[in-house]
């Protein structure tokens, strides 16, 4: 609609044009490039090419259960998950609940637990000798453990308490610039604030909660580390899992080929979902936010439902985000795994023994400059992508939503198959310079692989900004970019904020793209957590996950609190 | 706009650092090991690397000393789980060739595999002539380094006696609570998969055996690390686990311990082997890095992480036991080359991967 606008105004400058290509430029080395060989490798059978490999995905038993699986487990895991975290979202930051201010960072913890870690955290809480289901034993004197986490509903359970951090940080930034009069409107009318709720200002941010509940459904059903833990104990398979099990099953003949098929079939439902998106958007009936929102008035709830709410979010924060972060604690000062806790198994030795092993400090910068250097990158590359798809502006190219795709598709696939295409396309030189084996290789694998993230975010956000804005401002003279830089920047710049955090929290702790594509010297914090758990070394595992989340979560504070003026 | 700007201009300088840093990368990656200034020009030279599953300490700890005896030689390593690293090589194989010289890393059989492909240096060092057959691989193909053995391991506060043999842990003390790694991930447990039914042992384990597991509600995990810290915590009661990790765990004062299974172990083969597709010049170093593994000093490293070493006066000292201490089931190669894929399909319908 407004691409056709801008498109047939002879005004406008070559800037935007140049910016897209560059773009594109940088798209097709990092995504379209591995993808093409991975497409082709997909299509490898014994002695020549053909869909053996993806009749394999459509007939083997084993894989379809895994996709009858995933569909019990991400459909209710990513509904509730977004329930959560839009109702939180709404408390946090258009009631009076005590304490506002403090909920939004805390609130937002799970979403910096590295998602194996923190399934491993839970089972220390949850698993059949967790400290939960010992306490239930002992006050209902029970024979055996009555919370069973290795199982599907395992799964939702601790996939909505731990995701709905997602949905959470997506809808927050929109939610804080919905035009509070007609909410006012509605309150002034005698609507009650739950009916408000419901009636306003749910309606009004539908794009963003269905951006949420997208992302969180892609986060779900991309999830490796929580359906490998609690899956494993009575192997029950996801596709993520799945596919995994494909790839270190070498007797099967072609499995690198059927595994690639089938992370290809699992791209596509990350298409479906950017399709129903685009088609919700397209109504666009939603464009709220007018810009002038700054001071939102909290609808203002009476004492009681004020500190019913309270104790509601202590008591979920105490249960989702601090007792998993502590129970990782006391692991991480355990002298003894297989002891009781307590003084006399207490010790600080394995933070010692962390700092003796050469290789951690240089993990850690490894992965804060991976992390730091991807989201940049991303939320500027998505940035404009998601402008010029929503808004268009750029004369004379076509292709638009195929790039919108390239975007979105890889985080879709397995980290695992990304890598493998990284090396298919990387491990010889091209155009003459060899990337593989460096940290640049890990760079550009984080950046194709994330970019939904950052994409998903600033999409939701741009549609929500009335273009009647930026009209104004060509109105009065200003250059397309001017207009951009001057109306849109300001109203994005917390969308494009928790964009940045959005990708910083997973690759900090990215584990199985680097599984495959790390070397000493180039090692990731995650490749250093996994190899210490799977040499059986909980404690020192614990240790360096502590640490891990004490940096995430620091970060998170110190950039809020130099972007908190307009709070 | 300016933000706009400067942004992009931020990418720019990420590309010229891409640029630069390929360039740079030999020689990067080169001194990254090499402690010694120093060069002189006696002994091997090149540069080797390394794709293994072995614990990281334990490989830097060895290719460290190993580069400080041998000045002129660096290293370059990639360690992760034996599925990741048979994937990262196939992958590489297949896109045209790979950088890496050595592989040591639990698949006897994929080793076979390259071994017919003609992609495997045959080399056996004079120090590894006393070494019984059990270890050496279809001559010089690759050899054990040190011994690693699948045995039981139970948590000693909830288990009162000792099992003695595979048979004592399918009863009802086991009941949900016995857990394997799962041999569609480990080459360990593929192996002893394999070990455990071929036709010479069916009537000491064989399926049988893992039938009653799979009527007792036997569990999985993907691997043997994560089977120690669940029977150290008492989540399950035993594990069929490789020797070493209740061994160290035990020694720490965890609730844990081991037994050598009466009928015999199961030894896993961890082989080291050469590839000769490495540059000419590494070729020197590479067999130098063999005969490293083979010196008192290194199998005595070995003994100190916990492993059973190679050449039994190393053990000397200390509680680790010699291989010749341990009774080991025989191992049939070619019946596992042959059947692994008909093998892991029964065991997926008898547990229920599916």
């Amino acid at each position: 609609m407004f691409r056709k606008k801008y498109s047939s105004s002879a005004r406008g400058s070559i800037a935007p044009t140049v910016i897209w290509w560059i773009v594109v430029a940088f798209l097709a080395l990092t995504v379209i490039y591995p993808s093409i060989r991975l497409i082709i490798n997909s299509l490898k059978v014994d002695g020549g090419y053909g869909l053996d490999n993806y009749a394999v995905v459509f007939s083997d038993p084993g894989i379809l259960k895994s996709m009858k699986n995933s569909f019990i487990v991400v459909i209710p895991a990513s509904i509730f998950s977004t329930v959560i975290g839009v109702f939180l979202s709404w408390v946090v930051v258009r009631t009076n609940v005590p304490g506002v201010r403090y909920w939004k960072r805390l609130l937002s913890i799970p979403y910096f637990i590295p998602p194996f870690i923190g399934a491993i955290a839970w089972t220390f809480l949850l698993g059949p000798v967790g400290y939960m289901n010992k306490f239930l034993m002992s006050v209902f004197q029970l024979q055996e453990a009555p919370l069973n986490i290795y199982s599907l509903g395992g799964m939702i359970f601790i996939m909505s308490m731990y995701r709905y951090a997602v949905s959470f940080i997506v809808v927050l930034p929109t939610m804080k610039r919905i035009s509070a009069s007609m909410e006012e409107a509605a309150r002034i009318s005698g609507a009650s604030p739950w009916r408000t709720l419901r009636d306003i200002t749910l309606p009004l941010i539908t794009p963003s909660i269905l951006g949420a509940m997208l992302l969180t459904f892609m986060f779900i059903l991309a999830d490796f580390g929580v359906s490998s833990v609690l899956g494993a104990p009575n192997q029950i398979h996801l596709m993520t899992t799945q596919i995994y099990y494909m790839i270190c099953n070498s007797s099967i003949a072609n499995n690198l080929q059927i595994a690639s098929a089938y992370s290809l079939f699992l791209s596509l439902f990350g298409l479906i979902g950017l399709w129903v998106y685009n088609k919700v958007l397209a109504t666009n009936k939603f464009v709220v936010v007018s810009g002038k929102s700054a001071a939102v008035e909290p609808t203002r709830l009476g004492k009681p439902a004020r500190w019913l709410l309270f104790v509601f979010l202590v008591i979920f924060f105490l249960f989702t985000t601090c007792a998993p972060i502590i129970a990782t604690l006391i692991t991480s000062l355990t002298k003894t795994y297989g002891l009781p806790f307590g003084m006399d198994n207490l010790t600080f030795q394995n933070f010692a023994q962390m700092l003796q092993i050469q290789n951690v400090a240089r993990a850690f910068k490894n992965s804060l400059f991976l992390s730091v250097a991807s989201s940049i990158i991303i939320t500027l590359v998505t940035l404009i992508i998601a402008y010029i798809t929503i808004r268009g502006g750029v004369r004379g190219i076509k292709g638009v939503r195929f790039m919108q795709m390239v975007v979105v598709l890889p985080y879709a696939v397995p980290g695992v198959i990304i890598a493998l295409s990284m090396i298919l396309a990387f491990s010889q030189p091209v155009l003459g310079i060899r990337l593989y084996n460096t940290i640049w290789i890990l760079l550009i694998a984080y950046i194709a692989r994330f970019m939904n993230l950052g994409y998903n975010n600033i999409s939701g956000a741009i549609s929500q900004v009335d273009s009647s804005l930026e009209e104004a401002a060509r109105i009065s003279g200003a250059s397309q970019l001017r207009a951009f830089g001057d109306v849109m920047l300001p109203l994005l710049k917390n969308s494009l904020i928790s964009s940045f955090f959005l990708v910083v929290a997973p690759t900090i702790s990215e584990l199985s793209l680097s599984g495959l594509l790390w070397s000493v010297g180039n090692e990731t914090v995650g490749t250093i957590v996994f190899s210490a758990k799977e040499e059986g070394r909980i404690l020192l595992t614990a240790a360096i996950a502590i640490i891990l989340i004490i940096l995430v979560v620091a970060i998170n504070l110190f950039v809020n609190s130099l972007t908190d003026k307009d709070e | 706009m300016k933000r706009l700007l400067s942004l992009f201009v931020c990418l720019m300088l990420v590309f010229g650092l891409i640029g630069c840093a390929s360039d740079d990368k030999p020689a990067d990656s080169g001194t990254e090991s090499s402690g010694n200034e120093e060069a002189s020009d006696e002994g091997p030279s090149g540069h080797l690397v390394i794709y293994t599953s072995e614990p990281q300490d334990l490989v830097t700890e060895m290719l460290d000393d190993f580069v400080s005896k041998n000045p002129n030689v660096t290293y370059e390593l990639y360690r992760s789980g034996t599925g990741d690293v048979k994937t990262k090589l196939s992958t590489e194989l297949d896109a045209g060739g790979t950088d890496a010289c050595i592989l040591w890393f639990a698949d006897l059989g994929y080793m076979y595999d390259l071994d017919d492909e003609g992609l495997i240096l045959h080399y056996s060092p004079e120090s590894v002539a006393s070494v019984p057959d059990t270890y050496k691989y279809n001559d010089g193909m690759g050899h054990e380094v040190r011994a690693i053995y699948s045995v039981l391991s139970y948590n000693t506060t909830q288990i009162d006696t000792a099992p003695k043999d595979w048979a004592d842990v399918t009863g009802d003390d086991y009941t949900g609570s016995l857990a394997l790694a799962n041999p569609a991930y480990s080459g360990g447990a593929m192996t002893t998969l394999s070990v455990h039914v071929e036709p010479d042992n069916e009537s000491l384990v064989g399926w049988d055996w893992y039938q009653d597991l799979a009527d007792n509600d036997v569990k999985m995990e993907q691997s043997n690390g994560t089977l120690l810290t669940k029977v150290s915590s008492g989540e399950y009661k035993g594990a069929v686990i490789v020797d070493y990790l209740p061994r160290n765990a035990k020694n720490e004062g965890s609730p844990v311990d081991y037994v050598y299974p009466a009928s015999g172990s199961v030894l896993i083969p961890t082989p080291l082997c050469l590839l000769n597709t490495m540059p000419e010049e590494s070729v020197e170093a590479a067999k130098a890095f063999v005969d490293y593994m083979f010196e008192i000093e290194t199998q005595k490293l070995f003994v100190e992480q916990g492993y059973v070493p190679i050449i039994n006066e190393a053990a000397e000292g200390s509680e680790v036991p010699t291989i010749d201490d341990i009774k080991v089931l025989p191992m049939d190669v070619e019946y596992m080359r042959e059947n692994s894929s008909s093998m892991l399909d029964k065991f997926s319908a008898m547990f229920g991967t599916q």
